[in-house]
């Protein structure tokens, strides 16, 4: 019964978790700019990240010991400081965005101004790393997420998409002078929803949760069924935008924009829901992308880390923390709009994303730390092109940014 | 040289259609919330919340789209827009109908302003 109550729990907090402001942003202006066109994109990164999740999981499981761990321990430290420093770059746009994100969803609801509320949103980011556990930050925000499905609602409640609509699935209209445009975005979707972040972040809390051979079915429901679940979301969103706001020409360039859709299917319900659901996904990501760093970089340094222990047991993971939050506040405040912070960070991401990935490759067939539950034939073959898409994705994500310069 | 190449092969729009349209978008967004409060269909607070990133967003385009030559009717339709940006009606006794309609307005000039 405890089993598949953890079970139950896993595939929840990875399906109300799955959203962020990166997803938001970029699940937004696809749906707003090129219909369900963009679709495509979104489904090929929730393939790919089931896959990884699945393989960092695994491997702490089995191992004992994290992505970060495995990485430093068989490339040495010296190699670990480059997939380190790029993602503590990359973290940090979309950090200072999920502030953004936290800040607009608290305006939204009050009717304040955003800009004031971002220091409120860092400093609550501040409390609960401080204070909470880890169950909590893990669950709490990622049940309150399921807030999100509320998009599907607002989809029926306008009678679902027309068949026109429908047809940009597979037949994308691109009109001319924005092909450009259009590949940033798979790209930058790409990058949103393939985040390493997630990655270090979910094999440390399966350290945290002290996850053995036994959690691997937990591991795989979690991976396959959460974060499935999870896309469906956003892709929610680029329904719900390729409606309501494409008809009207609004280009879905702020998070305000993008609740329209919402308002439009369920009155002032729907966009208080809208707010809800940024505050809610935005905080959630705040917490996980800070604690990912935490734990990136204490468990390179081989410090002691971990949410469950008292600041004073592990002062030099908490330092890391209450710094990188403080850094991440200062770009957020003198930086763009939240919606451009989380285009760029995911930008950032995609050009990142080899570096991160290529190391699967090696890692998932050594026997010293997977035993007999190293990686087969057909997860070798998906690793490998889940590696090409991110060199291919790297390679052209900066020079499409330049040219359709969102 | 890549964004260069691309650029020339018609793969970007040109900068005075980036910008008229990325301003129309903003201007549409500002019009349908305008709407939707009246409508309803909005609360006060995010209609509020949502002009301050409208006006944000506005005064960079419409910045960059003067230094561009455009239509005189476009230059008044976007002083009137920006004007209902800076002080929109949320209250039904002022004349938020008219405003809807500046704003409606500037976007059908800027969208004929980005096909050109």
């Amino acid at each position: 019964m405890k089993k598949w109550l953890s079970i139950a729990l896993g595939i929840l907090t990875a399906t109300g978790g799955f959203v962020d402001v990166g997803a938001m942003s970029t699940a937004g202006q696809a749906g707003a700019k090129f219909g369900l066109g963009l679709v495509w994109a979104m489904l090929l990164g929730t393939l790919a990240i089931i896959l990884l999740v699945e393989m960092t999981g695994r491997l702490a499981a089995v191992s004992g010991k994290t992505y970060a761990d495995v990485l430093r321990e068989r490339f040495g430290f010296k190699f670990y400081l480059v997939p380190l420093s790029s993602d503590l770059i990359a973290n940090m746009f979309l950090l200072a965005a999920d502030f953004g994100g936290m800040a607009i969803g608290l305006a939204l609801l009050t009717g304040a101004s955003w800009h004031t509320m971002v220091p409120l949103a860092a400093l609550a980011i501040v409390i609960v790393v401080w204070r909470a556990p880890f169950g909590l930050i893990e669950n709490g925000p990622a049940l309150l997420g399921l807030v999100t499905l509320t998009f599907w609602v607002a989809i029926f409640a306008l009678g679902g998409p027309k068949p026109q609509l429908v047809q940009t699935l597979w037949q994308p209209e691109i009109e001319p002078g924005h092909l450009a445009e259009y590949l940033f975005l798979a790209a930058a979707i790409l990058g949103a929803v393939i985040s390493p972040y997630l990655l270090f972040f979910y094999s440390s809390g399966a350290r945290e949760e002290r996850w053995s051979r036994r959690s691997l079915g937990v591991n795989r429901a979690t991976a396959l069924l959460g974060m499935g679940f999870g896309s469906t979301t956003a892709v929610a969103l680029i329904i719900l935008s390729a409606m309501v706001l494409a008809p009207q020409h609004i280009g879905a360039t702020s998070l305000q924009e993008i609740g329209l859709g919402m308002s439009a299917a369920l009155g002032s319900v729907g966009s208080t829901l809208f707010a809800i659901a940024l505050l809610v996904t935005a905080t959630g990501a705040a917490l996980e992308v800070s604690l990912a760093v935490g734990y990136n970089v204490s468990q390179g340094f081989g410090w002691e880390w971990g949410e469950e222990k008292l600041p004073a047991e592990a002062p030099r993971f908490n330092l890391v923390l209450i710094g990188y939050v403080l850094v991440a506040l200062l770009v957020a405040i003198i930086g763009p709009d939240p919606l451009q912070l989380a285009l760029l960070g995911s930008a950032f991401t995609a050009l990142i994303l080899p570096i991160a990935l290529a190391p699967f490759l090696l890692l998932m067939n050594d026997r010293e730390y997977l035993g007999k539950e190293v990686n087969g034939t057909a997860a070798n073959i998906a690793t490998i092109l889940i590696v090409a898409l991110a060199f291919v994705v790297a390679a052209v994500s900066i020079p499409l940014l330049l040219l359709s310069g969102p | 040289l890549i964004v260069t190449s691309l650029g020339a092969c018609g793969w970007s729009q040109p900068a005075r259609a980036q910008l008229a349209e990325e301003a129309a978008g903003t201007f549409s967004a500002a019009a349908a919330t305008l709407a939707a409060l009246h409508e309803g269909k909005l609360t006060r607070q995010y209609a509020a919340a949502s002009f301050e990133a409208f006006r944000e967003q506005a005064t960079a385009a419409v910045e960059g789209i003067r230094s561009f030559l455009i239509p005189e009717t476009a230059e008044q339709s976007l002083d009137w827009a920006t004007a209902a940006l800076r002080a929109p009606c949320f209250d039904p006794g002022c004349d938020w109908e008219g405003q809807l309609e500046s704003l409606r307005g500037v976007v059908r000039e800027l969208l004929a302003t980005a096909a050109t």
